[in-house]
């Protein structure tokens, strides 16, 4: 389980680094969009991988840490604010410039 | 009354904010944004003079005792910190308030949105509700930023929301590895366990080499620093003025974590490079700001010189 985790977050990594580095709008939100989801599965990760065991602490029962997933749960809806933010802004780029370049001006 | 003095500067700007939400005139959003700043200046003031008294003030939230509970922590530096921030607030609101606020909308909650970020930031014990308050003054800057409209400012918007939000993943894998290897983010707690043999201290290295480049890039460190002149420069008189103040979060969020977890266990982590490269960043701005042709460019190199307190005030162990 952990090696299909390890490539999961690496594989979403390298696509999200390869987006972002697009001089596009759109695969540079694509790009963050992919980094956001490789980091919260490592912040899931960062409290130790169980199956079976609920984030709840009983006597004699196995139990996964609950603090990561609280942490994952607030960084999600902040990542979701903070995209959704960067489309519109993408969008008021590309009408009042007519390109959706990063930097705002028109193609050669 | 003064047990509860730490959580007071950040309760006042987000119950303007939810106030002036409520309403839409902005002679309303005025009367409370000012007032709730007036009030802002008084009780950081008295939490200044309390904390004058070199004691550690911590401030359980919800009472939840320290390791597991997120605390504010007063000392000298945040509640200095805390009354700059708002007699800056104060008077850059005043001047808005002049007809600035209203080239666009949502002015004034924005601008209490970013206050409460500020002081949280440069109150809290916590790595994480550190990176919760980050988020919010970044959320809000992002909007600020924009205020006013025009191509420049969209242009500036978009290169600042990008790296930020990068910056932010690098925070999030930095908080990850701290708590995958020490079990704790209360900044505090982090001090203690990074005492503790048998802990993974490569990591935990690396964890805070990253959390200290996130910082650095927020401070405008030398490498991390050429987005900061272009996007201040493109943003409106008094959001460029607040936004002054935030690369001094990443200046204190840097002091903070190496006095407090950083210096009794890896002091090499920082000492060989920073004090260079703040002295390069100061030696950077004071070229750019030769080079300027504007005068709100010129502010906005001006801003990097900050990093010449650093070179001041810490020693040179490397020289």
């Amino acid at each position: 389980m952990e090696v299909v985790l390890s490539i999961a977050i690496g594989v979403l990594t390298a696509c999200g680094v390869f987006l972002i580095l697009r001089s596009r709008t759109f695969p540079a939100l694509l790009g963050l969009t992919l980094l956001s989801y490789a980091v919260n599965l490592f912040l899931f990760a960062s409290g130790r991988l169980r199956i079976d065991a609920p984030p709840l602490i009983r006597a004699g029962a196995s139990y996964a840490d609950p603090l990561p997933q609280a942490l994952v749960l607030t960084a999600i809806v902040i990542g979701f604010g903070m995209t959704a933010y960067l489309a519109i802004l993408a969008l008021r780029a590309l009408a009042e410039s007519g390109a959706d370049h990063v930097d705002a001006h028109k193609d050669p | 009354m003064n047990a509860h003095a730490p959580i007071l500067p950040i309760l006042i700007p987000m119950a303007a904010a939810l106030l002036q939400m409520a309403s839409g005139r902005v002679s309303f959003q005025r009367a409370v944004g000012l007032l709730a700043s007036a009030l802002l200046v008084f009780v950081t003031g008295w939490l200044t003079l309390l904390a004058d008294d070199g004691l550690l003030r911590v401030y359980a939230l919800g009472d939840w005792p320290a390791p597991f509970g997120i605390v504010l922590v007063v000392d000298r530096l945040a509640a200095a910190m805390t009354l700059l921030t708002a007699i800056l607030g104060f008077l850059v609101l005043l001047y808005a308030s002049a007809g600035f606020d209203e080239t666009g909308i949502h002015f004034h909650p924005l601008f209490q949105f970013q206050l409460l970020g500020l002081l949280g930031a440069f109150l809290t014990g916590d790595l994480f509700n550190l990176f919760v308050f980050f988020e919010i003054m970044l959320l809000a800057s992002y909007v600020l930023l924009a205020h006013g409209g025009g191509l420049a400012r969209t242009r500036a918007g978009i290169s600042y929301v990008v790296l930020n939000l990068v910056g932010s993943a690098l925070f999030l894998i930095a908080l990850g590895l701290i708590y995958g290897t020490l079990g704790t983010l209360n900044l505090a707690d982090v001090a203690r366990a990074l005492t503790v043999p048998g802990h993974d201290h490569a990591l935990a290295r690396l964890a805070f080499a990253l959390l200290i480049t996130v910082f650095a890039l927020k401070a405008g460190l030398l490498p991390l620093s050429f987005w900061l002149p272009h996007t201040y420069g493109a943003a409106g008189a008094p959001v460029a003025a607040l936004f002054a103040i935030m690369t001094k979060v990443g200046i204190v969020a840097i002091l903070r974590v190496q006095a407090i977890a950083l210096e009794p266990v890896m002091p090499d982590l920082l000492d060989n490079w920073l004090t260079t490269l703040a002295l390069a960043t100061v030696a950077f701005a004071a070229l750019g700001a030769l080079a300027a042709t504007r005068l709100q460019a010129l502010v906005a190199w001006l801003v990097l010189l900050s990093w010449r307190g650093w070179s001041c005030c810490r020693p040179a162990p490397c020289w």
